[in-house]
């Protein structure tokens, strides 16, 4: 696997559906109503409901380590949050090594959407020797 | 002596339309099309009719009539209430303008879609608006929707021909409030205003100031009008009417005629002008005072010049100097003007100019002898001219 | 108390002060929770659930690092909130900034996490910035560092989270829905066209007079036969205002309204396109025509400057 600056990983698209949006909230233990009520949520001004923070956070890993394997060990990560990934929209990620400094390497990831970028994310991994 | 239409006046043309239970046309179209029959029986042109009436239930206006059928400059226009109950007055108000010599070419007309339109005996309306309802919506539906959008939207295109800003249209505030401030009956008494204030008060609609734009009032104005005969038995001194004219010219829309070829000036008061100057013998240099309608200032410049008072364009150097205020060269609006007095759409005006006949205005103009008075402006309009018996 | 620049100071004497007492998660780290994680986020990395995999590998199961912040979720907190974050965000609510949205979210993982292992969090507040205009209305950036440990004290992440605390802004006023148009017999097709995307102009059929607005007899030659031609759209400013006062339904002010006469020698009364107001509005300004919602979701024929 080339781990060389400039490697692009492949895109991974994920679908906000309803569905997809209420179970990872819940899986994250985040019962705000702007994550499952659509009345609620459009009450404080949103389209509809949205995806968590951590679930976006969990998204922007998993596609790190789903392209460097089990042995990758996630070191840190950075997200700039930017437009709200309502449900109905599709979120494609999107990454490029900008980094490597021996085992450790620096993947930009951006996850947009139909209403721009959703989350700027740069997350260092630790791959296996 | 006996008054009468002294066989003056005939109906020489009739027009209809077909008689059905589903016209397939616009109402606007069937009075189109029975006013066209008419004077093509009559043997004229739709130019030559000077004068419509009509009922005031009637929903085509006089003015979308005259657009739609080419006809010529309206020097009388009148409606009739009380339903069917106007039909043979429609006649009499025609008759009358005749006999007069107000107009020459009167047409009556009615038409309406009352059985496939809205049926008097349906109850609730349907079906289609009227075509008044949708002249005005050709501008309420891109949100212009108020009187001083309507006016404003001119003044913009009078500034730009000629050169005129937002401090000329001060000028008609400045000598209206300060009229209004030594006249007692008026909102504005005691209340005078600058130039400055004018420029620093808030835009209504750009490039209308609020001070560019009349007050609202709740009042009433009533006139009595009889013969100068029986007038002079009564106790005030007599104010003769040497003139009194309407004019709706082509392409008149109502507050809204932006599709004619020029826009910067009010051919409709051009031709209440004509009028009262051919009927009363007079011209702007036989006039003391005059009460110009203003409720709002920039439609005061273009009535200054479609009376000739000025050139097309220069009614803001004929303003300047103070020259309609008191003691200039024409006092304008002497009572304060809808702005300063009160906004009783120009009842009041008129009243004024009674006052300066007899003597009697809180801004007295010495030796009047003749005073103007206009009427509404963007819409089909009128004026007078009343003088001191002579 | 109610002055917020006095409220923001005393807020700023929090920065780096004491966190407050632990947050202790509700459960240990477990596998049915990383079940689920797993399953709604169709991670299939087989160090989170593989035993057999877990074995040949790291010699245990560890948690998904995404789930950090999950192990703490909705811990119980104490009655007082004494923590610096607390009254930092105590505060900043009194001042009026009582809206939050999250605009960075940092993670240091400095070990993986293991089956069995209680975390708790203790949150501190780092950082205030100055007022800021956003997009969202005035607000304050908040920088709160959250520490994950164990219960034998050992910090296992660090992670930052900067939050943007505003005020709501003052919600403009509902406009409403703009008047639909009267449409009658003689003047459908216009609109019919503006659904189309065609401007179409009013034309006698006999002498090709046109007529806007258009009327159902030609004032050039007396014929009932009317029709309609499409225009170009391009035209010119020929006056325009704006309209400031008073409210008008389905209007948002300052409204700028144009009279544009269009090349083929009509004109008619439109607006700015949505979106597309130019800095500014003036007498011969050149636009073409666009076909643009107005508030309510009706289209109108509106213009934009012509490129």
């Amino acid at each position: 696997m080339s781990t060389a600056v400039g490697t692009a990983l492949p895109e991974l698209t994920i679908e906000a559906s309803v569905r997809n949006i209420v179970a990872t909230a819940i899986a994250s233990r985040d019962y705000q109503d702007v994550h499952h009520d659509v009345a609620t949520a459009q009450e404080k001004g949103s389209k509809t409901i949205f995806t968590n923070i951590l679930t976006s956070n969990g998204y922007v890993l998993r596609y790190v380590t789903d392209h460097f394997g089990p042995l990758s060990v996630i070191k840190s990560s950075k997200l700039r949050l930017g437009v709200p990934n309502y449900a109905g929209d599709v979120m494609t990620l999107r990454g490029t090594v900008t980094a490597v400094d021996g085992q450790l390497l620096t993947v930009d990831v951006l996850g947009s959407n139909s209403l721009g970028d959703h989350v700027i994310a740069t997350v260092t991994v630790e791959v296996p020797a | 002596m006996t008054r009468s239409f002294d066989r003056q006046v005939a109906i020489a043309g009739i027009g209809a339309t077909e008689f059905s239970k589903d016209s397939g046309r616009s109402e606007l179209q069937l009075a189109g099309e029975a006013v066209l029959e008419a004077v093509r029986d009559a043997g004229l042109k739709p130019r030559d009719v000077d004068g419509l009436t009509t009922f005031t239930m009637e929903t085509n206006s006089e003015i979308e009539v005259a657009k739609t059928a080419g006809l010529g400059d309206l020097k009388f226009f009148s409606k009739i209430g009380y339903g069917g109950g106007a039909a043979c007055a429609t006649v009499q108000q025609a008759a009358l303008a005749v006999a007069t010599g107000v107009a020459d070419t009167v047409v009556c007309y009615r038409a309406f879609n009352e059985r496939s339109g809205h049926r008097f005996g349906s109850g609730a309306h349907r079906g289609e608006p009227t075509s008044e309802g949708i002249a005005m919506s050709w501008v309420s539906s891109f949100g212009l929707m108020t009187p001083a959008s309507w006016v404003a939207m001119f003044a913009q295109r009078y500034m730009h021909e000629y050169g005129a800003t937002s401090a000329d249209f001060g000028l008609v505030a400045v000598a209206d409030r300060k009229h209004a401030a030594t006249n007692p009956k008026a909102w504005f008494y005691e209340k005078p205003i600058t130039l400055e204030d004018h420029q620093n008060s808030r835009f209504i609609v750009d490039p209308l100031h609020l001070l560019d734009c009349c007050q609202e009032t709740d009042g009433g104005q009533a006139l009595v009008v009889t013969t100068v005969e029986r007038a002079r038995d009564l106790p005030n001194p007599v104010a003769v009417v040497s003139g009194a004219a309407q004019g709706s010219s082509q392409g008149q829309q109502s507050m809204v005629s932006y599709y004619r070829d020029d826009i910067a000036g009010l051919p409709e008061m051009g031709l209440v002008a004509q009028q009262l100057w051919a009927q009363s013998g007079l011209g702007p240099q036989d006039i003391q005072t005059a009460v110009i309608y203003d409720h709002f200032t920039p439609f005061v410049l273009q009535q200054l010049e479609e009376f000739g008072f000025c050139k097309r364009g220069e009614a803001k150097d004929f303003m300047a100097g103070g020259n309609i205020e008191l003691g200039g060269g024409l006092p304008v609006n002497t009572h304060g003007g809808q702005l300063g007095e009160a906004y009783l759409h120009g009842m009041n005006g008129i009243a004024e100019g009674v006052r300066q006949i007899r003597g009697t205005s809180y801004n007295q103009v010495p030796n009047v002898e003749n005073v103007l008075v206009t009427a509404g402006t963007g819409v089909p309009t009128s004026g007078c001219i009343l003088s001191v018996d002579q | 108390m109610s002055d917020p620049a006095a409220l923001i100071a005393e807020a700023r004497t929090h920065l780096g002060g004491p966190p407050g007492p632990l947050r202790v998660g509700r459960d240990p780290v477990n596998l049915p929770m990383i079940h689920h994680w797993c399953q709604a986020l169709d991670d299939q990395n087989p160090a989170y659930l593989d035993e057999a995999f877990a074995a040949g590998s790291r010699g245990h199961l560890i948690a998904p690092p995404g789930m950090m912040q999950t192990w703490t979720m909705d811990a119980p907190r104490g009655p007082e909130h004494t923590g610096s974050n607390d009254q930092v965000n105590r505060l900043l609510d009194e001042a009026g900034y009582t809206s939050v949205v999250a605009v960075n979210y940092e993670h240091e993982y400095l070990r993986e996490l293991r089956l069995g292992e209680r975390i708790s969090v203790r949150s501190t507040a780092e950082d205030l910035s100055e007022e800021k205009k956003t997009a969202l209305g005035l607000g304050y950036f908040t920088t709160v560092k959250h520490e994950y440990v164990t219960d034998d004290g050992e910090v296992v992440c660090i992670a930052r989270m900067r939050l943007l605390k505003f005020k709501p802004p003052a919600k403009a006023p509902e406009v409403g829905a703009r008047p639909t148009p009267a449409v009658g017999r003689d003047s459908k097709f216009f609109w019919d066209g503006v659904e189309a995307g065609e401007l179409r102009i009013g034309t006698c059929n006999a002498c090709k007079t046109l007529h806007h607005p258009p009327q159902p007899i030609c004032r050039a030659c007396e014929s009932t036969d009317m029709g309609w031609t499409v225009s170009s759209g391009k035209g010119v400013v020929y006056s325009h205002v704006t309209h400031h006062y008073p409210k008008l339904p389905g209007v948002e002010l300052p409204h700028t309204v144009l009279l544009v006469e269009l090349e083929e020698g009509v004109r008619l009364v439109s607006e700015w396109a949505t979106g597309a107001k130019p800095d500014q509005t003036f007498v011969g300004q050149q636009v073409q025509v666009a076909f643009t919602p107005v508030p309510g979701g009706e289209l109108r024929p509106t213009f934009k400057v012509a490129p």
